[in-house]
């Protein structure tokens, strides 16, 4: 009731205003299909082009196969790696003061700003056989860049401050208060953490390993930089499809679009997820409009 | 003429906000919506401003149909209670904005423009403010600039939503005498919309008292307050006392007493709600009838002394109001016996016929029911008409 | 200043310091030594190529271009979204996601497929002589496309959480829908807007994935300094021409991130007495 009186409709409406209403939402959601909708339907459409005997030979394919548990082994250390920095992170930011904090926040943010291209680039000046510690490394007989560990810190810095600004705001805007009133009654600091800080941030927090898991399975700028794309070997998923999609044969680009159809697949689900967390804990994200 | 508002009813899908309501408020007239949230009053408001249209009735300001017209084309004067300032201009620019967006053909001049936003913030005493961003003032300096936003438009009838409403006490209160004496130097019809009785009781030259989509009454402030036409009217201003009584063979029954006074036929054997206000309850004079009733609390407010009292009989609390001296003058402290009169009764009878009665009970004949009707039951007033 | 009621300080300190240190400055920092090691020479010798040249105004003004149009199409879906009420309108908010949430070599792929002569798309374009894949109009499409989300997301709850109430001032004031939209409406969105514009801006510039299927790569036409750092490595031997391209794209970035930062501070403009 209230909320119908905080936003009374206008009712009457002039039929021009209501034409420029009409115009305005189909040019909209006409814009939405087209540049949004279809190149969604068109990956599933050219993975079964060819039929589902090449598609399921596309994806069953021992390379691809590779791919897929090289894309999650990455995931499954990216993620936590970044979870964990991102609370880290999240609980110096909010409740402390000190100097320098807001070139803190600059930092955290700026893996979002640099191309991904230039994240591999950095990894391969830092770690490759020119590198920095490149000749290290290879006196102790270790290869970071063309192999896994490569793909693995190249991933961890696309996605690193995904958990991270989901938490920030949130956190900024609850302030210190019940943290503080835990301290006041004795409680230690991780007792604070878990017991005060944790179940209020959780839905952000799972917001935020959604996106920045989303972000580590599909990486593939900085990933095909450092990876050296040796199927079978330090090829993730999106570098498989990017392979075979180049690789010429019949089925070719069939084949490359059945594997896009895995990680399509795997956004859906991501936007489901992140749709039923919005629509069910809504309040205990921060609003996007807090970061700005 | 003025502006007549005739069967105006507003429903959002299963509330209805207004519910058939007519006034008419004369040319230069201050006219107070005053009501609980949800009552209506800033339903009616919009509606007037343009941003909101009834599902029934009409609007007509000089015999012209208001509601015929787009809330661009009214002259309406809005000023809302969080100031809507347009935070990305100056001062001067809020101001001369109602004159900026007219059509060319009508749009002052640059120079005329500059000089009536001088002479407007002059108006509100904001000279030298023009400068300024919103951000930059006082909320009492902020309301005033959206006064002088609303002037800048010359609207034929002033709409102020709850506009003291986020103002700190001592601002509001000033502000309050200011506004009034601006309004009466313009003459200009004013509609006040606030919950803030003090406010409309002292601003304005009637006051609306709206309840769930109705009028509930329509009087000067000294009617609303002494002659409240309804028990909501009466609850709403003021502080008031209630107590449940019947009426029956010309008595009042009363909280275990009978009382008896000048009542109408029509109360008789119908259940009435009494009201009277604290400073109605009085200290019997030495020597004369009166209820007793025993002091259960006494608080100091200002030269005031709020007492709560139980009444004999069944036990009623009822709240009085007397002077410091009064108290102190027969040592009352917590726990005293006192013997009192209730002045004057407002009975409401409700249902199918309601009716309101002034009723001034005599003291000196009042009995306890127990006796009167010689009966050991002493459940409610009204349970014992058949004894 | 230093508020010590709370416990963690040094531990939360050290682990955001040591993450971002490890992660980000060090890798940074040997691109910032690598290419601050080549001297101007050799710079100018990199980025003074024709080709070198080609990329460089494609991606920065096919970037800009983007970003223009995802400030137009964003602000137009945004309001859309959030001020009326239409069949699917969830869904349309749902897909606004997807250019961030998709993989941007599966984006890549499926607007080529689209978009070629033979596509879902193309085909139609294709008898209007209008050829998008393998040209700059492709390059721009996927810019566009990759940026979009960045717009709607930035304007979206600040729209929502905007008040009606001036408005509803302008209207009664006179203003009519045009005066209200331009005097009130787009002063009070536009460091909003501007946000997301810089933001769409930093993603289009960086973009490899989404571009390089669409773009085709012909040198001195459609490539992007992104595909030429990664040529550049994958040729082998010396890795400074990448750097200098790589310190290039950086800096650009820096500076876009800095102009955020410039942006937000001009919003609070208003907001703030002083």
């Amino acid at each position: 009731m209230e909320a119908v009186l905080a936003r009374p409709v206008y009712r009457r409406r002039s039929l021009a205003s209501r034409l420029v209403r009409g115009l305005l939402t189909g040019v909209a959601v006409l814009c939405a299909a087209l540049l949004l909708l279809l190149p969604l339907l068109v990956v599933f459409a050219e993975g079964l082009a060819h039929g589902w005997a090449v598609f399921v030979a596309a994806i069953t394919d021992p390379d691809a196969r590779t791919a897929v548990k090289l894309t999650l082994l990455v995931a499954a250390i990216a993620v936590p790696a970044n979870m964990l920095f991102g609370l880290a992170a999240a609980w110096l930011m909010t409740h402390f003061e000190f100097r320098g904090k807001s070139l803190l926040g600059a930092l955290i943010d700026l893996p979002f700003a640099v191309s991904p291209v230039v994240a591999g680039l950095v990894y391969v000046l830092t770690y490759g056989v020119h590198g920095w510690f490149g000749g290290w490394l290879d006196a102790h007989g270790l290869r970071v860049i063309f192999a896994v560990p490569g793909v693995v810190l190249a991933t961890v810095f696309v996605a690193f401050p995904f958990v991270a600004r989901e938490l920030i705001p949130l956190m900024q805007s609850r302030g210190s208060e019940e943290e503080v009133a835990a301290r006041t009654l004795g409680a230690g600091g991780w007792q604070i953490f878990f017991r005060v800080t944790l179940p209020r941030i959780r839905w952000a927090l799972l917001y935020g390993v959604l996106l920045c898991s989303a972000r580590s399975m599909g990486e593939f700028g900085a990933v095909s930089v450092v990876s050296g794309h040796l199927p079978g070997l330090t090829n993730t998923l999106p570098l498989q499809v990017d392979q075979v999609y180049n690789g010429g044969s019949g089925d070719a680009v069939a084949s490359a679009f059945a594997l896009a159809s895995l990680l399509a697949l795997l956004t859906l689900v991501t936007l489901v997820i992140k749709r039923l967390v919005e629509w069910r804990h809504g309040g205990e994200l921060a609003r996007a409009a807090a970061r700005h | 003429m003025g502006i007549t508002i005739d069967g105006l009813a507003r429903r959002y899908g299963a509330f209805a906000a207004l519910e058939r309501v007519s006034l008419d408020i004369a040319d230069g007239e201050f006219v107070a919506l005053l009501g609980p949230s949800g009552s209506g009053k800033t339903t009616l408001l919009r509606i007037l401003a343009g941003l909101d249209d009834p599902d029934e009735g009409r609007v007509r300001r000089d015999g012209e149909d208001l509601l015929a017209l787009d809330a661009r084309e009214r002259h309406v004067g809005l000023v809302f209670q969080h100031y809507a300032l347009f935070a990305h201009m100056t001062v001067a620019d809020n101001v001369a904005f109602g004159l900026r967006v007219r059509p060319r053909s009508q749009r002052p001049a640059r120079r005329e423009i500059a000089a009536r936003v001088a002479e407007l913030l002059k108006r509100v005493q904001l000279e030298g403010y023009e400068r300024r961003y919103p951000a930059q003032l006082s909320g009492g300096q902020r309301q005033r600039v959206a006064l002088a936003r609303a002037l800048a438009i010359e609207p034929s009838l002033l709409l102020l939503d709850e506009p003291f409403g986020a103002l700190d006490a001592q601002v509001r209160v000033a502000l309050r005498g200011w506004l009034r004496d601006l309004q009466r130097s313009l003459g200009l019809t004013t509609v006040l919309v606030t919950h803030d009785q003090e406010e409309a009781l002292e601003m304005a030259d009637r006051v609306v008292v709206m309840n769930r989509g109705r009028i509930e009454q329509i009087g000067t402030p000294a009617q609303i307050y002494r002659e409240p036409a309804t028990p909501f009217v009466h609850d709403f201003i003021g502080r008031s006392n209630r107590l449940d009584g019947y009426v029956e063979h010309g008595r009042l029954l009363l909280s275990g007493y009978a009382l008896q006074g000048e009542l109408p036929m029509m109360l008789d054997d119908r259940a009435v709600s009494a009201w009277l206000r604290p400073e109605q309850v009085t200290l019997a004079p030495r020597g004369e009838a009166g209820w007793p009733a025993r002091i259960t609390r006494l608080q100091v407010a200002g030269s005031a002394v709020r007492v709560a009292l139980t009444l004999a009989g069944q036990g009623a609390q009822i709240e009085a109001e007397w002077s410091e001296e009064e108290v102190s003058r027969h040592a009352l402290a917590e726990g005293s016996a006192v013997t009192v009169q209730l002045r004057t009764l407002t009975l409401f009878a409700e249902g199918r016929e309601p009716s309101r009665h002034v009723f001034r009970p005599r003291h000196d004949t009042m009995v306890p029911l127990t006796q009167a009707a010689g009966a050991t039951v002493d459940i409610g007033p009204w349970l014992h008409r058949k004894l | 200043m230093r508020n010590r009621a709370l416990p963690g300080f040094g531990l939360s300190l050290g682990v955001t310091l040591a993450w971002l240190g490890g992660i980000v400055l060090l890798p940074l920092a040997a691109l910032a030594w690598k290419s601050a090691s080549l001297g101007p020479a050799t710079w100018w010798a990199q980025v003074s190529t024709r080709r070198v040249l080609h990329a460089l105004s494609l991606s920065f003004g096919g970037a800009l271009a983007a970003a223009v149009i995802d400030m137009l199409l964003g602000l137009l879906l945004a309001w859309v979204l959030v001020r009326h009420r239409f069949p699917l309108r969830r869904l349309c908010d749902a897909l606004v996601d997807l250019p961030f949430a998709l993989p941007t070599a599966v984006a890549g792929i499926a607007l080529t497929a689209l978009y070629a002569p033979e596509g879902w798309i193309g085909r139609w374009l294709q008898p209007l002589g209008v050829q998008v894949a393998y040209t700059r109009l492709g390059v721009l499409l996927a810019m566009v496309f990759v940026g979009l989300p960045f717009v709607v997301r930035t304007l979206q709850p600040v729209l929502e959480s905007l008040e009606r109430e001036p408005e509803e001032a302008a209207l009664t004031l006179g203003a009519g829908p045009w005066q209200r939209f331009r005097r009130v409406l787009l002063p009070m969105l536009a460091p909003t807007l501007l946000t997301g514009f810089a933001l769409a801006l930093a993603r289009a510039v960086g973009e490899y994935g989404s571009v390089i299927y669409i773009s085709g790569n012909l040198p001195m036409r459609t490539e992007i300094v992104p595909l030429l750092i990664v040529q550049k490595l994958d040729s082998g031997g010396d890795t400074g021409p990448a750097a200098v391209l790589g310190a290039v794209m950086l800096a650009a970035s820096l500076l876009v991130l800095l102009a955020v930062n410039a942006l937000q501070r001009w919003n609070r403009r208003w907001t703030e007495a002083g």
